[in-house]
């Protein structure tokens, strides 16, 4: 168990590593959720009050495209010299790869998420600096959970042929609840109202989720890995 | 009964109908594809081993 | 013999749907509220009970898959799933037509159409990206994942949805708590039947597809290495 946590520990380090050196994924991820962010602008022409109402929405969609660039390298990096067969082969417990892959999705979504706050705000006149902390847990809680169907489904499709087409399809419809959540949330405390109540519902649908993917993908993933 | 009633009735049973039968005809026709390449393949399969 | 069981399912399941429509449109009185248009009820329903055992059975036999890498519970994995999403889009497609005429719109974003349609979103991904997988073993290990993550969305889709305090305008369900009256009882149970016996035909016969579809591949690999 500790051998596992101590591996999973080592591959996010390697692939943190990797991505902060080259910043493949992560320049072009948050490049397109900036651009992204102007042209909603323009597709909703909305007074200041009204983006309120939408202001989840519009977060989530950015944040889950970003997403979906990120978790797209997460097992495709492995690919070339055949780094995955010997990832595979190595000692290390298929689940403490994908945990390792999964942290590392993870951190690198919330920098790209925590460089598109501040954006955000400002280009729509958004106050998200008084509910910073609900935000942040909301943040972390859905992030883990794109990141934990996205990486699962990173390796499901390495394989395949068209897998930067593939992986989108799979990836978006099963986190709809989650996006769902998500997007109650975020709108809730950025239009001032306390969470609490009926609001934390969508936390918990947030907790259930981020609960039965991970549980699902640490056990499934060994089945997916070794075929 | 008022007429547009029995219309969205008929519109619905007709759906349904027209749904199940266009799966039916695509598994029907790509049974035959696969049979037809079965076939061929086994003909194949049966004039290489006798050569 | 196989195919004749088949066909014969298939066309015990054409008698019953035809006899019932007999019950269902001569015999039947019209509903106090909804007029005639309530008829649809008697495809509606059955079509997403249906399509949800197959979805069921799709669950068990990707579970059995991935523990006995048997290709069979491959084939009828996908074999269910196809039959159930075409008959999930039956009762979307129905229901639309019903909620145009009732509701006065073909849609609504309500906890039920909702669900409905992410079932079918969701194993239409399934069904876009297995034929995408080269590799057999390959194919059926990812579609079995595939379909396990996907039969545990549909109930957090539903959880999902109650979030925005939703107005539903769905008629709440009136199957086994008596609000049905006895007299349609036997025609929902004869609609059941009737959808049951010519999905399972048609399972059968997609499952067969997908054996030979099997055998031509061998065949093909087989060609090759000679």
């Amino acid at each position: 168990m500790t051998h596992g946590f101590r591996t999973a520990y080592a591959i996010a380090r390697k692939d943190l590593r990797t991505e902060l050196r080259t910043k493949e994924s992560l320049n072009a991820a948050a490049s397109f959720a900036v651009v992204i962010l102007v042209l909603f602008s323009f597709a909703f022409p909305l007074e200041r009050d009204e983006f309120y109402a939408i202001s989840g929405g519009l977060l989530w969609l950015v944040y889950s495209f970003a997403g979906a660039l990120i978790v797209n390298r997460g097992f495709a990096r492995e690919l070339p010299n055949d780094c995955l067969d010997v990832l595979i082969a190595s000692r290390a417990p298929g689940w403490a790869i994908f945990l390792g892959k999964a942290v590392a999705a993870f951190l690198l979504l919330l920098i790209v998420e925590f460089i598109c706050l501040p954006v955000f705000g400002l280009f729509y006149n958004i106050r998200w600096t008084d509910s910073f902390g609900s935000l942040v847990l909301v943040i972390v809680l859905a992030t883990w959970g794109i990141t934990v169907v996205g990486t699962a489904f990173s390796a499901v499709t390495v394989n395949v042929r068209v897998r930067e087409l593939m992986l989108p399809v799979l990836l978006y419809p099963m986190i709809i609840p989650l996006l769902i959540g998500a997007m109650e949330a975020t709108t809730v405390l950025l239009s001032g109202e306390a969470m609490a109540g009926d609001n934390l519902y969508s936390l918990q649908l947030l907790v259930v989720f981020d609960v039965i993917y991970t549980a699902l993908a640490l056990y499934l993933i060994d089945y997916v890995l070794v075929v | 009964m008022d007429i547009t009633n029995l219309k969205f009735l008929f519109y619905g049973y007709s759906a349904a109908w027209i749904i199940i039968t266009a799966f039916v005809l695509l598994l029907v026709s790509r049974g035959r594809r696969i049979d037809r390449e079965l076939a061929r393949l086994r003909a194949l399969v049966e004039n290489k081993e006798r050569s | 013999m196989r195919e004749k069981a088949t066909y014969l399912l298939g066309a015990l399941g054409a008698l019953v749907m035809i006899s019932n429509l007999h019950t269902i449109f001569v015999g039947l009185p019209d509903d106090a509220l909804q007029g005639m248009i309530f008829r649809i009820i008697f495809i509606h329903v059955p079509a997403d009970l249906v399509a949800d055992l197959f979805f069921t059975i799709a669950l068990v036999t990707s579970v059995l898959f991935l523990a006995r890498k048997n290709f069979i519970y491959d084939s009828i994995t996908v074999a269910c799933i196809e039959v159930a999403t075409m008959l999930i889009l039956v009762n979307l497609v129905t229901g639309s037509i019903w909620g145009r005429n009732q509701w006065g719109v073909w849609w609504t974003w309500d906890l039920r159409l909702t669900t409905q349609l992410m079932k079918f979103v969701l194993y239409m991904s399934y069904l876009v990206v297995r034929p995408a997988i080269a590799e057999p073993t390959q194919k059926a290990t990812m579609s079995a994942i595939i379909a396990i993550f996907a039969y545990a969305d549909v109930p957090l889709v539903w959880m999902a949805i109650r979030l925005p305090n939703v107005r539903t305008n769905h008629p709440s369900p009136v199957l086994g708590n008596g609000k049905m009256a006895a007299v349609y009882n036997a025609p929902f149970g004869m609609g059941m039947l009737a959808l049951l016996l010519i999905g399972s035909a048609l399972v059968l016969l997609r499952l067969h597809q997908e054996t030979s579809q099997r055998e031509i591949d061998s065949l093909r690999r087989e060609l090759h290495a000679a």
